[in-house]
């Protein structure tokens, strides 16, 4: 019921913002802030109660929705969603804080409020039709969001964002559809509770016989999430929004990676065998895009386009992690999906203040501020050194454990990947650190360009403060986070090899976290 | 405010040398505090190794730091961001330790990280002026480039473990005590894959310690102030590469062809900087070259399988490059920042103290007999010629190493005797020319009215006088008995034996001695007159092969270029030619293929809500089909 509860107060409250906001005023605002807080109690509350040894999912709720589709109402959590579900809840109150929309506020905030309730519910949702609607909703409040109260060429940016995420979820409602055929065609039942689908894959019989069928519904999912995350070269997307979204909406709706969550919990356990046959181009893509972004980073003229290209980066991290199928690289990745949103979000927070003080991001109009905003430069350094990985911050620990995992499957040179993947992706570190001090230096060294600016008030200290302590703590004391993830990272990581018996059915077959993909295994993909 | 910057360091000093005396040689202690990183199959804790290596550093990092700290009080005591300094400054210290006390390799990493943001921070302290920041910044990328190597090489490491039949049920990969176990007998069996990780590690070993081909940052990061230079880019930060090579020895040992590439980079490393140095005409660039010079011979010391010499020369190094530094801080002190040597001129008089104490350390560098340098650059030049460590096939790549590291100090002897003459002696007072727009904005003491210099105060040349004292007795103490070489080998894995230091058939003290005189001689008849006129402003009277030798011999332009240059015309041509071109066109096209769909519900009023409910309605046909598929199909 919790669950429930913190996706659907957000959505209904958000709702009577949009209707009867208008009336409530500056009103709107601070009750925005108390209701997402409460949002937030909620899921630090099933963070306290989760069992990080259990194998399934947790916090479980299930009612049947359409019979004869098998769709039901099916929510549930585990060590991988939970952060993310978290995360969502912090970044949605954080979006509300930040945010000083000049006009129609009530409106505003209602949508925030709407968009954070469903990308809840996207991290929740245990049914495929659920989660696909879900999906497809949380496109909306952004879009809505760039129309409304965007920069620039708002228009652009909102079509393009709806056109290209629509388009790829299109390929996804298709692969839904023919899981679900197949589905009730090997069991004669309808269901598209992903637990009842996966149980059917690992016993080996859904795909029996049908690669062709696995493959082509991996590929539907696959191509909508690489879009999502972005991954290259699905990313022009992600440049206009970035751009042209306020950045209340970039920090609760974007930076919050769906797609490469949208791997971890489909793409794999469902496709196994597709998994492993493409995990050689999926880590090529990621190498890639760590290059490319980090390459495209260097010599933009404004620091959301840098933030553009790093994202594109660090997505490129997650994907190598995920597809060496070796534990550490996918706990890395799904420590680094958690740490790419709050170190960018660190990053939007701070840049909403510099707008604030009325700056565009420019760097031309940027320079000196190191000066007239010592406190602004010491937290965006912080939010900086998170970005390119430095240890003893959160960034640093995904990036390295998936950097092993990659290392490791290459030495192995299992599943077709190669140490050369590592080795290229290991020059990213090279990059990062060439854009990020090449940003900093361009916004905080030399002399001061526009006159005085204000350094940060109280409030925006303490967000920014919690920011920085987050990034720190992170970085200190990741096992606080790896310990709860450790174990669902496991399971997902068993399910991938092929006709494993491993389910997230509570009981199910033994977890095996061998460090690397049994080489054994490789001939079956040869 | 000065004190509580300075006592901590003092205090850690004090316990660290009663670690050290209670300190068993043949025990390491490892101390394990909570887990850092802990999956399944892997777990990293915060954990210290307390063994004659990382005591020796520690002695050094703690002593030597609390001493440039001191004198960091007086020289920057009129600076505004004085505690911002301090801050840095002890950050500093703290990563250090962390790097030379941490057991494992990521601990390690996680010091070597945060000395590199350290200096980053402080080469750019003054952060007004946009060139401090490309220097920060250039140190840090370039560090970075070494990282890569590093990383590579740790996770290499890691792999052999985990992957190794032999190592049953072992999860902590990175962990010094596991890898001195496993690592040896994986090693031999993988001579190919030893060379792979001796050489990736080597890379991380070249950035951190400014060897060629990544030496470049270094002569730039003397735009930090000149305690910095001194702590970070001459005694402590730069060694990190040897204290590495000597935590991996184990590594180095089991692949000749990475020994040989050692020394041969660190022998052309020594002589390269070691020429460019003369090109110099800024009083701290020439001492940047040469720590790049020196920490060459510590490489090729390294190189030759005696890796107790190259800590044994980090030692003697810190204590007469910090004194040098400082020195050079006195004078540039006294001089209103004025940096250029060519300002300089018969100021012995003036700064006594100063004077005498770099005297010290000239002769300690120069290598003359027993002081500090004596001793370890001796043990060095014998190491390379002695040994047969470092050698491929028929190419003795130790011994010529050797050969070429015995020309180094007669260089260096003469490029050091070039800068003490301009600065203290020659028959000008040249810096009587100074004028009031030399002095920069963060500068608040001027020569005054007679333009006359002071000496420093107390809490500026006491830390001279102690390092003085070190510098001319320090190696001779150290190098007693073989007390140096017993004490760190007790750390160093496997049989604790080093190779030979003493070449038979060689009269190396006479050709090494020989050398340091021939060089102090050299220069003296150059500069006993003070600035030559084919050396003075006017460049165009410079000797061409000084000329290049300033310009570093095209290399760094030539790297700058290509990297910055290329990389951002790359950058740049990808980012217009096809991220835009081809990537935004696809969105384009996304965008026009819906709009055009949406043109079909004219009715609908904006264009985004027409996409909208066109996708939403080609979503719903779908799902009806799909509805009536698997109702005819399925039930």
């Amino acid at each position: 019921m919790m669950v429930s509860l913190a996706i659907w107060l957000p959505i209904l409250a958000g709702f009577l913002l949009l209707g009867f906001g208008r009336s409530l005023g500056s009103l709107a605002k601070s009750a925005a802030s108390i209701l997402m807080l409460g949002v937030l109690g909620v899921s630090v509350g099933l963070l306290a109660k989760f069992d990080s040894a259990a194998k399934g999912f947790q916090f479980s709720e299930k009612v049947d929705w359409i019979r004869s589709l098998g769709t039901s109402y099916s929510l549930g959590l585990d060590g991988i969603s939970i952060w993310m579900f978290v995360l969502t809840a912090f970044l949605g109150l954080v979006a509300v804080l930040v945010s000083k929309p000049k006009e129609r506020a009530g409106q505003f905030f209602g949508q925030i409020l709407v968009l954070s309730g469903v990308l809840l519910g996207v991290f929740a949702a245990l049914d495929l039709v659920l989660f696909y609607i879900f999906f497809e909703l949380s496109l909306v409040p952004v879009a809505m969001l760039i129309l409304g109260w965007g920069r620039g060429d708002r228009k652009r940016a909102a079509t393009r964002y709806l056109a290209m995420l629509f388009g790829g979820s299109l390929l996804m409602l298709l692969a839904i559809i023919a899981v679900g055929v197949q589905y009730s065609a090997v069991t004669r039942t309808a269901s598209m509770s992903i637990v009842d689908i996966q149980s059917v894959v690992a016993s080996g019989k859904l795909w029996a016989g049908k690669e062709q069928l696995e493959n082509l519904a991996f590929w539907g999912f696959l191509l909508a999430f690489l879009i999502k995350s972005p991954a290259v070269p699905g990313h022009s997307w992600l440049a206009s929004t970035y751009e042209s979204a306020p950045v209340g909406a970039t920090i609760a709706g974007v930076v919050l990676k769906v797609g490469t969550y949208g791997l971890f919990r489909f793409c794999l356990p469902l496709f196994p065998h597709a998994a492993a046959a493409n995990a050689s181009f999926v880590t090529f893509l990621g190498v890639l895009g760590i290059l490319y972004g980090g390459i495209l980073a260097i010599n933009q003229k404004n620091i959301f386009r840098v933030m553009v290209f790093s994202t594109i980066s660090h997505v490129g991290f997650i994907l190598i992690g995920l597809f060496s199928f070796s534990h550490v690289g996918m706990v890395g990745a799904a420590f680094q999906q958690f740490n790419h949103g709050l170190a960018s979000a660190a990053v939007f927070v701070l840049l909403s203040f510099l707008m604030e003080r009325g700056f565009t991001g420019e760097f031309s109009e940027l320079g000196g501020l190191k000066r007239t905003m010592p406190v602004f430069a010491s937290l965006f350094m912080i939010a900086m050194l998170a970005n390119l990985g430095l240890p003893l911050t959160s960034g640093f620990v995904g990036e390295i454990l998936a950097m092993m995992g990659s290392f490791e499957s290459g030495y192995a040179n299992v599943l077709g990947l190669n140490v050369g993947y590592a080795v290229a992706a290991g020059a990213g570190a090279i990059l990062s650190a060439s854009y990020m001090l090449y940003a900093y230096q361009r916004m905080f060294y030399g002399e001061a360009k526009s006159g005085e600016s204000k350094d940060l008030n109280l409030n925006e200290m303490l967000i920014g403060g919690v920011f920085a302590a987050a990034i720190m703590v992170g970085g200190i004391l990741p096992t606080f986070i790896l310990q709860r993830m450790d174990q669902s990272v496991a399971v997902t990581g068993s399910a991938v090899k092929p006709n494993s018996g491993t389910t997230w059915a509570e009981g199910g077959g033994e977890i095996d976290a061998s460090r690397i993909y049994a080489a054994s295994s490789q001939g079956e993909f040869k | 405010m000065g004190l509580l910057a300075v006592l901590p360091i003092a205090i850690a000093f004090v316990i660290g040398a009663m670690i050290t005396k209670s300190l068993d040689p043949s025990q390491a202690v490892v101390l394990s505090s909570i887990p850092w990183i802990e999956v399944k199959g892997l777990s990293v804790p915060f954990e210290l190794r307390i063994d004659t290596l990382s005591m020796t550093m520690v002695l050094i990092i703690t002593g030597i730091g609390a001493l440039i700290h001191l004198y960091a009080t007086g020289y920057m005591s009129e600076e505004k961001d004085y505690s911002r300094f301090f801050a840095y400054l002890n950050l500093f210290i703290a990563a250090m330790l962390v790097l030379v006390l941490g057991n494992n390799l990521l601990m390690l990493f996680i010091g070597w990280e945060g000395v590199g943001l350290c200096s980053y921070l402080l080469i750019g302290f003054w952060y007004e002026d946009i060139t401090n920041a490309k220097a920060a910044n250039k140190a840090f990328i370039v560090n970075r480039i070494g990282d890569w190597g590093l990383t590579l090489g740790l996770l290499l490491i890691a792999t052999l473990i985990a992957t190794s039949p032999a190592v049953q049920g072992e999860t902590r990969l990175f962990s010094y005590d596991v890898i001195f176990a496993y690592l040896p007998k994986i090693l031999v069996m993988n001579p190919g894959v030893a060379t792979a990780a001796a050489l990736l590690l080597f890379v991380g070993a070249c950035g951190k310690s400014a060897q060629f081909p990544l030496y470049l940052w270094l002569p730039d990061a003397m735009a930090g102030p000149t305690p910095v230079s001194a702590l970070i880019h001459a005694a402590t930060m730069v060694t990190s590469g040897v204290v590495l090579m000597n935590r991996m020895s184990l590594v180095f040992e089991s692949s000749a062809v990475a020994s040989a590439v050692v020394c041969a980079v660190g022998a052309f490393t020594a002589l390269f900087a070691a020429i460019i140095a003369f090109g110099q005409t800024d009083i701290k660039k020439v001492l940047a070259y040469s720590t790049v010079s020196q920490l060459g011979l510590m490489f090729v010391a390294c190189g030759a399988g005696a890796y107790w010499v190259g800590i044994f020369h980090v030692t003697t190094h810190a204590f007469f490059k910090a004194l040098l530094f400082l020195g050079s801080g006195a004078v540039i002190h006294a001089m209103a920042h004025e940096q250029d040597m060519r300002n300089y001129g018969k100021l012995a008089k003036y700064l006594p103290i100063t004077f005498g104490t770099m005297m010290i350390g000239y002769l300690s560098i120069s290598g003359i007999p027993f002081f500090s340098g004596f001793y370890s650059k001796e043990e060095v030049l014998g190491s390379a010629l002695a040994g047969d460590f470092a050698t491929v096939g028929a190419f003795e790549v130790g011994k010529l190493s050797g050969w070429i590291c015995l020309v180094v100090p007669a260089l260096t002897a003469m490029y050091m005797t070039r800068m003490m003459w301009l600065t203290f002696f020659g028959g000008v007072e040249q810096w009587r020319k100074i004028e009031p727009n030399h002095v920069d904005d963060h500068d608040h003491h001027h020569l005054d009215a007679e333009h006359k210099p002071h000496e420093v105060p107390f809490s500026m040349y006491f830390p001279l006088i102690v390092l003085a004292v070190l510098s001319a007795a320090g190696g001779w103490y150290l190098s007693q008995g073989g007390r140096f070489e017993h004490w760190l080998l007790a750390s160093q894995v496997g049989p604790k034996i080093a190779p030979p230091t003493h070449p038979e058939g060689i009269p190396l003290m006479a050709l090494s001695v020989g050398a340091a005189v021939l060089g102090i001689l050299a220069g003296v008849a150059v500069y006993i007159k003070g600035l030559p006129a084919k050396e003075g402003w006017d460049e165009s009277k410079w000797s061409k092969f000084r000329l290049r030798a300033r310009d570093q011999f095209g290399y760094d332009r030539l790297m700058v270029n290509s990297v910055t240059v290329d990389s951002a015309s790359l950058s740049t041509s990808v980012n217009t030619g096809f991220d835009h071109a081809v990537i935004e066109g696809m969105g384009e096209g996304a965008g026009n293929v819906t709009s055009w769909l949406g043109g079909i519900f004219n009715s609908v009023q904006t264009g985004l809500v027409r996409m909208y409910a066109s996708i939403m309605l080609i979503g719903v046909v779908v799902l009806l089909l799909w509805v009536v598929v698997s109702a005819g199909g399925g039930r």
